[in-house]
């Protein structure tokens, strides 16, 4: 099991590999979490710099979903990881009233 | 008979991730978003292994309700655990194709996994705010998805779906 900071670090350039500029992760965090078994998991979030979503295809994400896998495997990370996306202006307006 | 088109929650999901003339989206059409992209691949997995087994032109009758009905969730998670593994475990071992499932599988495999757990959030948990990119992202790749395993080889995805239908005890 890894030191959040370096699952991190992991997913950072797994995700940067495959995102590469035109995306622009900017910073990955994650959280211990559950997934819906019960079993260990990990909850990442992978920021993406402002309107940056628009520019990735279904296919960029699913490789970049089983590139975090396999590194995060290849680390021995066993918790499965759940990823979320944000763009920075989200992160910016998440205070935002909302329904 | 009018059976689900699993194509068409994928793009009900679509629909839902549009940003609305004001304001910030709703977070009940991001979940739904997000829920209707897994339940996409889900009903795109039952309605494949119906027609392989049953067949399309059987899809009135009760034998492919029966079928398509016989795979739940955990069906499907349970083998897509497995099909990510170059190697599988023993009890899979001679159901599998030689050198295990291709990268299409694989990469459908974990996009599933992924879309479930992501629609557990959506759809049980109050607390996680969802955002657009997010949704929008989840959409896509179950699209993308989809598309993976329909460019699998045939061996491949016969053997995937005969694993769905008959789990090895």
């Amino acid at each position: 099991m890894l030191e959040l900071s370096k699952v991190n670090e992991v997913v950072n350039k797994a995700a940067s590999a495959t995102l590469k500029r035109q995306a622009g992760v900017q910073r990955v965090f994650s959280e211990p979490a559950s997934d819906s078994e019960g079993h260990e998991a990990l909850r990442i979030t992978i920021v993406l710099k402002r309107g940056s979503a628009d520019k990735i295809s279904g296919d960029m994400a699913l490789d970049t979903l089983v590139r975090i896998e396999k590194a995060l495997r290849e680390a021995r990370e066993d918790r499965f990881p759940i990823i979320d996306y944000v763009t920075e202006e989200e992160l910016e307006s998440s205070d935002d009233a909302e329904s | 008979m009018t059976t689900l088109n699993p194509d068409h929650l994928i793009e009900q999901a679509e629909r839902l991730i549009v940003p609305p003339r004001a304001g910030p989206p709703r977070q009940v059409d991001l979940r739904r978003a997000i829920s209707a992209a897994y339940y996409g691949i889900f009903h795109f997995c039952l309605t494949m292994a119906a027609d392989e087994f049953v067949g399309v032109t059987q899809r009135a009758t009760s034998r492919y309700t029966l079928v398509y009905r016989s795979i739940d969730h955990k069906i499907l998670r349970d083998l897509c655990v497995e099909a990510k593994k170059q190697t599988p475990p023993a009890k899979f071992l001679p159901y599998f194709p030689a050198g295990g499932f291709g990268a299409n599988i694989q990469a459908f495999s974990a996009a599933a996994i992924e879309l479930q757990e992501k629609r557990h959030l959506a759809d049980y948990n109050p607390q996680p705010r969802f955002g657009t990119s997010d949704a929008k992202l989840a959409v896509s790749t179950a699209r993308s998805a989809v598309r993976r395993f329909q460019a699998a080889g045939e061996e491949h995805r016969k053997a995937f779906l005969t694993l769905l239908i008959c789990p090895p005890r």
